[in-house]
Parts: structure tokens; sequence; C-alpha cells
């Protein structure tokens, strides 16, 4: 007994002891949940296109052609020196191509010191577009959309020349390959080589995919520096980086220009105008940046008040019980932003009486967004009914139609009822209201459909408490707000994995919430109520099928111009405001934390949060 | 002994064999079956879904599935993960296990030697404070919500006091430039520990034999724990790494304790009441008798006896004990099995899951296994020693 | 290694005594026989403490649950509901303990103390479900064993082998991310995997202890046939030993469903263990000391519960085990 005390209190002195750190020179931390799961951009942006892949390993090493400039999202050249020339109409062995050039930068380098050239670009494409995008999966598909893009070809070392079969649309050009990442030719052709002895192209693909490279070289600021599985993860600077010392300058009119001082290279959007709103001067500032792993968030935001990482990478967030404890944290400092997501409920349109329009507005009537949003979760949401989030300014229609926006409880049943009626729904026990007090004075009972059927009950998938509690709340709410005017739905909190095989494997379900995360560029407007996505797997689990909506739909997607494609998603989203094949409730703004007295960030404020620009290692300085 | 080992280890591979079976059926009885999983899982390209199910012979009857399933275990073949594709389950496993291994083995180990300690005294004083307190003490801990308790030593010892590393298995900035990897440490750690722990077998099972008088063997013991402590510490001093076989330790700390915490008092309860029943057999009344000291009577005639039970339950309570190393891995952050087991199920990552939930029996089979040996080794009645070589004093 | 203590002789058994000068129905004999029985055993289950802290423990627990219905009574459920109950009165939440709630509310303004009564029952109800169901599976197959050995014997024990040793979290982890796994599907997934497990062998060596007594004999020889056997004689004789187990079992089952609960796994509105994984996921549980309502009322809950379970399975092992009484 006494022996096994002593040996405790020995064990704890010692470790007391000797648990100085050492000390390393600037040294950005940052903390991750997760390890990335593979270091070969191939898989990274394939089928194993994490989150953690995107902002610490692979995805980050690899330069594009054009980029968006954050935090205004401006469309600006990269690796490209300056935008592509029009399309040209050329006839190309026997076929109608049409053509486009890009001119490269040529002060850019990989971080072996060998330029970058026309040449890895090349390489890349055709190497993709030969092994067939849509078996290697994931994001390539649309990088590389082999439907538009029918091959590339070198000019000279530092021009690269587009084949395309048909003019193609933003999604494709602007938002698809003109920023897709590509690799360095010397490094991975021998890699391609070894997997086009296989036979099958199945086999290739997944010999390409299994590569694990360890030391790579990289085009951008950050080169792979350690990694410890379960522990952490380091990049470090690219001794070749040309972009060290480039100002971003961003106008007031909306203007982003860009200037390198070491080589002269100069562009500009548009002519400056107004005052100057934020001046980037590209780093890296620190030696490194180390990811450390913490396995729960916990642990993180202890680690974050300790003083072990300066940031912490988050996509969902802080919740709200970190952000009340991290506010009073010394030397802490919280930021919030927009999130640029959303999540909705929706019915199986393939069933009666789902597909009556007025039947999904009357619901949407009853939903009382604010008062959940606001109230109950005390500003930890946002009430959402379109799509686009707010955050993403140039693409949200603010002016879309809100179904019971401003009323109070009595009103929103009166305005449902007259909308169920209107279709032609009755009751054998209908709702009443007391319109003058504001309350439901009778509980609607037995909704007869418009064939004179009774309603039978049905199930409305919600994620557990476990899981979510936000959906699990909300979806108790409307679920209580259904029954209140008689629709006889029962919540049935599912698991996850259950929801999403239900509803997108199986398409076997009645009603069901969920959130999406999104990109910047809103194609998704299109693909997730687009009528040949209702297949199985397919995105439209719902079933919405709108012929005008697709027209429209296609019509945007093939849009060339920007202005034209933004007025394009702002019908689309009125269509979808009325139609409601989803109703979009709310989402959670993204709290961050960080440590002041440690980092300085040029700008605080962009959607999705630091988290989003991947915490801006390139631009942050630390302060001691 | 060599029998004995042998048909122990007979009897493993076919509970192995039954487990496997249980494992694969059990999970073949999920709804979406794994078929469908495959299929419709997005993050596995089209191209590799027909090569996939090929290659799992999904496009077989069930039947024939499982013995492809069965073989392909057997020859190491557990599939590719999906939330990790193309990575085989294995190479995924193999880099998780060694430090599985050595939490477990660590904190299995300390559990039922601070059990045994204090078992053994609270029965000497039964029905006294000491017995009382440890009591509830030990019930409070056994019952206690173990994730929260867990919770609850991370804030104390790490975020309020800094007396312990926080979350983790290593700090990076110590391993930033170490020559080697943490799995490279966690492997001559535990070759390490092993060799002392066969060490200290081997005294311990000759020394009897050899010496005669009581006085020496006691001697003969102590100095080979000291031999044996004193040559991990050189050894490790010596290799370089100590600095980072030191971190490895001080981050076990926390994990370590609280499993302990949880398990200790199963194994001291059961040791009271074995205590209690072999206090009235003849033979200590005999010792007592002869007038032998107190400790000497509880230490070597009682204890000795009233061990076997405890060897037995404890070889028996592994199964559970893995259960709280699962908990324990997730809340500290260690990346072991239990952590990427839990991983798995929340990706539906069907084929990492089957894998890590075999290796997971395989675990406590091979504990329950050494767990026997020893109860034979000890329990003078299962005659596997040679009969000169008597076990009991 | 089947290697278990056989336990010694048993309480009192109801039947088999001889009765000089039946004058009585049968029944009532049974009955006082009963009565007694449960008398001795108390007595000496009185002379246990530990036992005695347990029993009073659960029977707060007990009224504490009742009390719910009750109290629903003369509150606003609006406010009190468990699950979808809200206060806009206490703001910002989660308020710590005031009069209006005494245990104050959770991040989403429920009201600590009525969550805390309202999962009392359901505890009940999953600890004592599951460990019901496990010593009735347990019961038959070890009797059933011990009476007829041979093939059925070898069977069962190997398979409950393997069921101890069978890690048992993971595995639930496993299913409950397959598939939708609430209180029910949790109570009786985890006593069947229960009563195939340990307990079998247990009971199987105190039915062979018990099949070899000479009243047993006595019975054949009267032509009673192995059903009336078992039923009559054997399993009222492991029913005590079965008893016992059954306390232990409902320490075990309460712990994995708060343990499930907490991972985010169990697919249930409310628990302790929702409790604790509620403030956990909103993130409440880094500093202890602050927010302590959150987690202390559900965190004591459960371990007291737990432990009072286990104490009265201590208690109990006294009666059925007289080799632990003092003398």
């Amino acid at each position: 007994m006494k022996r096994l005390l002593a040996g405790f209190l020995a064990v704890g002195l010692i470790l007391g002891l000797s648990s100085a750190v050492l000390a390393a020179d600037r040294v950005y931390d940052l903390s991750m949940f997760e390890d990335p799961t593979t270091l070969n951009v191939f898989s990274a942006l394939g089928p194993n296109s994490t989150v953690w892949n995107s902002q610490v390993a692979s995805e980050i090493y690899f330069p594009t052609l054009f980029g968006l400039a954050a935090p205004t999202w401006e469309f600006v050249p990269a690796v490209a020196a300056d935008m592509p020339s029009p399309f040209v109409k050329e006839q190309v062995g026997g076929k109608t191509l049409y053509t486009s050039i890009v001119k490269l930068r040529k002060d850019q380098k990989w971080s072996d010191g060998t330029p970058i050239t026309a040449d890895d670009f090349v390489f890349t494409a055709n190497a993709v577009l030969e092994f067939d995008p849509d078996l290697i999966g994931g994001n390539w598909p649309s990088l590389y959309p082999k439907a538009a893009l029918d091959h590339v070809a070198q000019v000279d070392d530092y021009t690269v020349k587009f084949y395309l079969t048909k003019i193609p649309g933003l999604s494709e050009w602007q938002y698809g390959v003109l920023q897709a990442p590509f690799v360095q030719k010397k490094f991975w052709e021998p890699v391609f080589a070894t997997a086009r002895k296989e036979s099958t192209p199945e086999a290739r693909v997944k010999t390409l995919l299994a590569f694990e490279p360890t030391r790579q070289p990289s085009g951008t600021a950050w080169v792979f520096g350690a990694w410890e599985k379960g522990a952490y993860y380091r990049n470090v600077p690219n001794p070749y980086y040309a972009g060290k010392g480039e100002v971003t300058t961003f106008y007031e009119n909306g203007v982003v220009t860009i200037e390198n001082p070491k080589s002269g290279y100069k562009w500009a959007s548009g002519k400056p105008e107004g005052k100057v709103t934020l001046r980037l001067v590209e780093g890296p500032y620190v030696d490194s940046v180390l990811f450390r792993l913490y396995q729960n968030q916990n642990a993180a935001v202890l680690a974050l008040t300790t003083g072990e990482v300066d940031f912490f990478l988050n996509s969902l967030g802080l919740q709200k019980g970190f952000q009340d404890q991290l506010r009073r944290a010394p030397n802490v400092a919280l930021v919030e932003n927009h999130t640029n997501g959303f999540r909705f409920m929706a019915f199986n349109l393939r069933k009666y009486p789902f597909n009556i329009k007025e039947f999904r507005q009357a619901v949407a009537t009853l939903i009382d967004r604010e008062y959940i949003t606001q109230t109950i979760f005390q500003g930890i949401a946002f009430p959402l009914a379109t799509p686009v989030p707010p955050g993403n300014e140039a693409w949200y229609n603010k002016d879309v139609k809100v179904f019971g926006q401003g009323m109070n409880r009595a009103q929103r049943v009166a305005e449902a009822v007259r909308l169920l009626k209107s279709a032609g729904f009755s009751w054998q026990v209908e709702p009443q209201v007391d319109l003058a007090k504001g309350t439901v004075t009778r509980r609607g009972r037995g909704l007869i459909m418009p064939n004179g059927k009774l309603m039978e009950p049905f199930d409305f998938l919600i994620q557990t408490a476990g899981y979510d509690p936000l959906r699990n709340t909300f979806g108790i709410f409307i679920t209580q707000w259904m029954q209140e005017i008689g629709i006889p739905v029962q919540a049935v909190p599912t698991e996850f994995n259950l929801i999403s095989t239900k509803v997108f494997d199986e398409q076997d379900f009645d009603a069901f919430m969920m959130g999406w995360s999104l990109s910047i560029y809103p194609d998704y407007l299109a693909v997730f109520f687009h009528s040949n996505q209702t297949g199985k797997s397919g995105f439209n689990a719902e079933g919405y099928s709108n012929p005008a909506f697709d027209k429209l739909a296609d019509q945007f997607l093939a849009e060339t111009d920007l202005n034209k494609a933004i007025q394009e998603a702002k019908q689309l989203q009125a269509i979808l405001a009325d139609e409601l094949p989803y109703i979009v409730l709310f989402d959670t703004p993204m709290v961050e934390a960080y440590r002041s007295d440690r980092v300085q960030y040029p700008y605080l404020h962009v959607l999705g949060g630091l988290q989003f620009v991947k915490g801006l290692t390139t631009t942050v300085q630390l302060l001691q | 002994m060599g029998r004995y080992f042998a048909s122990r280890l007979g009897q493993l591979i076919l509970t192995l064999f039954i487990y496997i079976t249980l494992v694969y059926f059990i999970l073949q009885a999920m709804p979406g079956d794994i078929t469908q999983a495959l299929v419709f899982n997005p993050r596995i390209p089209q191209s590799a879904r027909a090569a996939l199910q090929h290659q799992l012979g999904l496009d077989a009857p069930l039947v024939v599935q499982y013995f492809h399933y069965v073989r392909n275990f057997f020859t190491g073949n557990l599939g590719v993960s999906f939330s990790h594709y193309p990575r085989p389950v294995w190479n995924i496993l193999a880099e998780r296990i060694p430090r599985t291994l050595l939490l477990f083995t660590t904190s299995t180990l300390l559990s039922f030697y601070v059990g045994y300690i204090l078992g053994r005294v609270i029965a000497w004083r039964r029905g006294g404070f000491v017995d009382y307190g440890a009591t509830v003490v030990g019930v409070t801990f056994w019952t206690a919500f173990y994730p929260l308790l867990a919770l609850i030593l991370i804030w104390l010892f790490a975020s309020e006091l800094h007396w312990l590393p926080l979350n983790q298995f290593i700090s990076p900035t110590l391993w930033l430039d170490a020559p080697v990897t943490s799995n490279t440490i966690f492997h001559y750690m535990i070759l390490s520990l092993a060799g002392a722990a066969l060490l200290l077998a081997l005294v311990y099972a000759l020394v009897p034999r050899w010496v005669r008088r009581p006085s020496s063997r006691c001697w003969v013991t102590r100095g080979a724990w000291v031999v044996a402590l004193a040559g991990l510490v050189s050894g490790w001093w010596a290799s370089g790494y100590a600095a980072l076989a030191w971190d490895i330790v001080s981050h076990m700390v926390l994990p370590v304790v609280t499993l302990t915490l949880i398990s200790f008092a199963g194994n001291m309860l059961l040791m009271r009441d074995s205590m209690l029943e072999t206090t009235r057999e003849d033979y200590v009344l005999a010792a007592r008798a002869k007038g032998l000291p107190d400790r000497v009577v509880r230490d070597r005639h009682a204890a000795r006896t009233a061990l076997l039970p405890v060897v037995t339950s404890f070889a028996l309570s592994l199964g559970s004990v893995m259960g709280g190393g699962l908990v324990t891995e997730t809340v500290f952050s260690w990346p072991g099995l239990g952590q990427i087991l839990f991983d798995a199920a929340i990706q539906a990552d069907y084929p990492l899951a089957t894998g890590a939930l075999a290796f997971t029996g395989i675990f406590v089979l091979v504990a329950h296994l050494v767990a026997d040996v020893l109860y034979a080794w000890l329990d003078p009645r299962i005659s596997v020693v040679s009969s000169e070589s008597e076990a009991s004093t | 290694m089947v290697q278990v203590q056989v336990q010694a002789p048993l309480s009192p058994a109801p039947s088999g005594a001889p009765v000089p000068a039946v004058t009585e129905p049968l029944w009532k004999i049974r009955w006082r026989l009963l009565v007694r029985g449960f008398r001795q055993n108390w007595e000496v289950f009185r002379e246990s403490r530990i036992g005695l802290i347990g029993l009073g423990i659960i029977l707060f627990f007990g009224l504490f649950g009742a009390a719910w219905p009750i109290m629903m009574h003369f509150v606003d459920p609006n406010i009190y509901n468990p699950i979808t109950g809200f206060d806009p009165m206490s703001m910002p939440h989660p308020s710590p303990p005031s009069l209006r709630h005494w245990l104050g509310t959770d991040p989403i303004g429920r009201d600590i103390l009525g969550q805390l009564m309202y999962s009392t029952h359901r505890e009940f109800l999953i600890g004592v479900l599951a460990a019901l169901i496990t010593v009735v599976i347990g019961t038959l197959i070890g009797t059933v064993a011990g009476y007829y050995g041979g093939f059925t014997d070898t069977f069962f024990m190997r398979l409950a082998d393997i069921m101890i040793l069978f890690p048992f979290i993971p595995l639930l982890i496993v299913v409950g991310s397959f598939i939708r796994m609430g209180m029910f599907e949790f109570a009786w997934i985890s006593g069947v995997l229960g009563g195939f497990g340990g307990i079998t062998i247990v009971l199987k060596s105190q039915a062979l202890s018990i099949k070899v007594r000479s009243y047993i004999d006595a019975a054949k020889v009267a032509g009673g046939s192995d059903f009336h056997i078992i039923r009559a004689h054997i399993i009222p004789n492991v029913m005590p030993l079965s008893f016992l187990y059954m306390m232990f079992n409902v320490t075990g089952t309460i712990l994995g469903e708060a343990t499930l609960s907490y991972f985010g796994i169990l697919n249930i509105d409310m628990s302790w263990g929702m409790m604790i994984h509620t403030a956990d996921s909103a993130g409440y549980l880094i500093s202890f000391d602050q927010y302590w309502w959150l987690w202390l009322p559900a965190g004591l809950a459960i371990t007291l519960f737990c432990a009072a379970f286990y104490m009265v399975g201590r208690g109990l092992d006294e009666v059925v085990n007289p080799r632990l009484r003092k003398r």
C-alpha cells in the first residue's frame, strides 16, 4: 500500500518536472480533429475528399491557373498571367472545337526549384481525361469536365491552349477547369506510367489512387514537413515560392489588383476606384504550420485556453457552450461569420399528397423559424428561407417569398388552413383560431385529402438528439405545429447513416430533415432540384420535377456571363421558394476563436469563417 | 505445460473462428446490407465498385461470401477501407495495435495489482473503517459514469493544475525532429517491457527450485525487480530515445489512472471476499497458531490461494475492460484500435469496423489465454507443472 | 477455463419439505413458507449495512421517478416538459439553479430537475427489463444445461465462453450506428447478449449441485417429469442466485446505456446519459466548476443508481453465499 503510494508520488513528481516544452520559433499552431487520409491529390480530391485533406495536406500543395480571392471571392489569375482569350471556333481533325488560350506567369516555381510550366498543366489535364474523371470520382468530373473539355495542348512553355467541344458554362469553365489543381509532370509521369500498365481502366485508377507520395514537389507556399499519424502534421515554407511578398489590393468598387514587387508581375480586374478596402501582403511569415490532432472539441478548446494552439480549424464552428466559456478566457478572441450552408426539410414529392404545392406551402407557413432560432436557440442559429445563404452576397436572393413571415401562431394556422382548403383539403374537425387573441382554440383532426380519402399517418425522419440537438428540436417543433392543424405526422429520430440510406439510396421515405454545406458558386441550385438527378443515389432525392425549372437550371449551368448567371440564380431561388421542394429552415453562424495575444490576421470577416480560408496560413502574423 | 498451452491455443483458435463468424453475421444482419453500402458509397469511385464487389465476392450467395470472408480473414486480407480508400484495413489496424496494446496491458495489470493489494488489506481489517471506506470509494468509481470521470480528470490535472499533458498521445514539439516514428518507440517499449516481465517470470518460476531459504528467496526476487527496472531505465537511456519514451509514458498516465480507477474495485472486492474465505481454511489457522507474524500469514499463506478466483474473474472481465478501453481512447484522443472502431462505425465504413471489431476480439482472446496460463501456473490443483516443482507454499 | 466457484446451499426451498398433518390448502402452506423464507433472508440481508443503503437509494429513486407524473399536474408543461419545454422567463440558458428551476436549465432552456425525474423511470425500465431478460434466459439455459448435461451443456457453455469475451460496448456502438437503437431495442439486445453469457455458467453449476440432491431423486422415483422437476425443484433453488445476478446486471446495463447515449449512438429522447451528452455537445463540459448543474445531477444519479443496485447485490451475496457471513 505504502509502496504503491510512494510510486504514484514519484511518477507525479517526475512528470511535473519534465513538462518543460521545447521552444520552437515562429510556429503557427492549429488544431485539427482528424488526420488527413492521403497525400495523393487524386485521392484527396477524389474518393477521399475530407475537410482535413483540403485544409491540412495534399490539396493545398497544388497550384491552379485561376483562383478566388478571399474575402471577396473575386475570380483572379493564380498561375495564369491574365484572363483566358475569347473562344475561337476551329476545325481540328474533322471536329468543330472552341479554343481559348491562357498565358502563364513566368515567375512561378515548384518547390524543387523548377519552373511551373504549361507542360505541367497539359500533362495533368490530359492524363485525367485519359484515366476518365468519372472513374477517379469525387471532384474530378467537375474539375476536368469531359463533356466540355476535349483536350489541352501546349503552345509554348508558358501558354496553354484549351480545346472545348462547346462554349462551356461558368460551372465548367471559370468554376471548373480554370480552377482545377495540377501536378508536376516530372514527379507524376512515372506514377501514371505504372498505372497505365494495368489492364482495365478500373485497375488503372485504383493503382493511381493507391500511390502514396510522401515527399512531392509543391507549387504553393507550403511543402510537406512531417506527419505523425494520430498526433500532428507539419507544413514548412516552399523555398521557391514566388508569391512571397506579392500584394493583393481590394478596392471599394470591387476591383482587385495583384502586384509582385520581385518579379514585376501586375494584374488588375478593372479600373480601381474609391478607397482601398484591404491590402494583403503574401507571406508566409511563420517558419512552420503545425496542426495538432485533438480528437474531440473539448480537448481542442482547452488547448486554445492554455495557449497550446493559436487557432482551431473546425468546419462546424464553436458550439454555444464553448463560446460562453471562451468569451471569458484571457487572450482569446471570438469572431463570427456567415456559414455557407443550410438545413432544410423535404417531402417525398413522388407521393400524394406531398406533391401538392399548397400542402408544402401550408407546412412552410406553419414553421416559425424566427421563434425557434431567436427564442429557443437564443441566436445560435439564424432563419433561412432560400438555399443560398446571405453570406454568399452576390448570389443570395433576399427578396424570395417567405410563407408566414411576421405572422403569429393564429395567423399562421389560419393561413395554412386557407392554403390547404384552396387545394381541396378538408377536415373531420377543422382547426379554429382566435385571431384577436392570437391563439389556436381548436386543434384540427382527420385531414381529408382532395381525393376524398383520409390522410394516413406518415413518418418525418429527423436527426437524433444525440447526432444534432438543434435539428432534433427543430424537427419536434415542426411536427407539433403540423399535428396542431391535423396533419397526421410522427417525428422519428433516426441515425444519420440510416436517413441517408433511406433518402438517397432507397428513396423510401415520406419526409426528412438534413443539411448541406455548399460551394461559393451555387451550381447546387440546379443539381439538387434538376429532374435528371431523381434517380437512386442522385441529389434530387425528394423527386422534384418541373420542366420550366429544368430549362432555367440548364440555362444557368451553361451561362457564360457572370451577371446573367447571377440573375438566373436569383430566379431559380424565387421558383424554389414558391414550389418548396426543400423547405429551407435555418443555419448556424460560424463562430471561431483564436489567440489574440499570439496571432494577427489581415482580415477576420469572410464567408465560412477563417476555417474556410484554411486558417490564413500565408498571411497570418505572429505577435511574439 | 507445453501440451496444456497447445490445447488452450487450439481452443483459442476455435473460439476466434466462432467470434469472427458472429461478427460477420451480425454485420450482415444490418439493414441496407454491405453490398448496398458498398455500391452506393459516394466515396468509392464507380470504377472500383465492381472490382471491390468481385474481390469481396459480394456477387456470390451468402454462404459462399462467408467462406470467402473467413478465408480472407485468416490469410490477412481484411479488405479495403471505405473512409481511407484504397488503403487496406490491415494497414490501418497495424498502425493502431501497438498503441492499444501498451495502454490496455499497462492499465489492466495496474488495476489488477491495485485491486489485489487493497483487497488483501481490507479483508484483513474486515468491518473496520478501512474496509468500509475502501468499499464505498471503490464502488463509487466502479459505477462512476466513465466518460464524465475521464473528462473531469482531464480538466483537473491537465487544464487546471497543468500537471499532465493535455490529451493526444505525444507532444508534437518534441517529436518534430525525432529520427523515428512513435510506432517504433511503441514497439520497443512493448518489447522491453515484455523482456523485463519475462525475466521476472523466470526468476519467480526458478527461485523456489534453486533457493531453499525463504529469506534469501525474498532477496533474490527483490534483486530481480531491481535488475529488471535498472535494465529498463539504462537500456532506454543508452538508446538515446529515453525522452521520447518518457513523453509517451507521461501521456499515458491520465488514461491509465482513469482506467485503473474504474476497474480496480472489481478486483479489490473479489479479493476481499476470496481472502475472507481462505482465512478460515485450516492451513491459515495453523500458520497463525504457529505464531507467524500477521503479515506473513496474510501475504504468504492466505493471499496466494485467495488470488485464484480473482485471476479467473479477471480473465473473464477482459471483454468489458476492452469496452472501457474504447471509451478511454475516444475521450483521451488516444489513436488506437477502439478509436478507429468508433470512427469507422460512425462513417459506415463496414470493412474497417469489422476488422477493428475482430481485432478487439483477438486482443481479448489473447489476453484471456495469457491469464489462463498464468492461472494454471498459480493453481496447485491444476497439474501442468511437473510434480517436484511445487507451486504452493 | 470454466472454473467458477460453486455456490453453497441456499435458502430453504418453497416446496419439498415434508409437512405433517395437512389441514390447510397447499397454497397457503407454500405462501407461509415463502414468507418465512423471505423473512429469514431479510434478517440476514439486514445485517449487511451496504445492502440496506443500496435498497434505500433504490427506494428513493423509485419515489423520485413516481413523483414525476404527479408533479406535472402542478406545473406548466410548456415550460417543464423535459423534451420540448422552454422557459422564456429565465434567460439566458443554461440558467443556474433558481426558484423556478431548482437544478437550473439545460442549453436549450429545459428544466434539469424535470429531465432527471423523467429519466428515472426509463432507467428503471431499461435496467430491470434488460436484467430480467438476461436472468430469464440465463436461468432457463443454466438449469436445462445443468439438468440434461451432454451436448446441450457443452454447446451453451462454449457459447457462454465466447459471450463473456465479447466486447459489448464496441459491438453495440457498431450496431447502434447502423440500426435504429432506441430504449427498448437497447434493453433487449443487451439483455439477450447478457443472457447467453457468464450467468449461464454460474447458474449451471448451481443447478448441477441441486440435481444431485436426494429429493430430486425422490421426485424422479415418484414419477415427476423432467419439466416438473426443473420447474418445481431446480428453478426455485437457483432463483436467489439469479436474483443476485439481476442486481449486478442492472448496473452494467445502465452504465452501457449512459455510455452509448453519451456518444450519441442511442436513439433516445431523454436519459441521464443524454443529459450529459446534451451538455457536452453544446460545449459545456470543459470547465467543470462553472455550469456544474449540467453534469453533476445526471452524473451523480447514474453513479448512485448503479451503485445502489451493486450494493444490494453485495448484500444479497451475503444471503446467498453463507461463507461470507459474519460469525
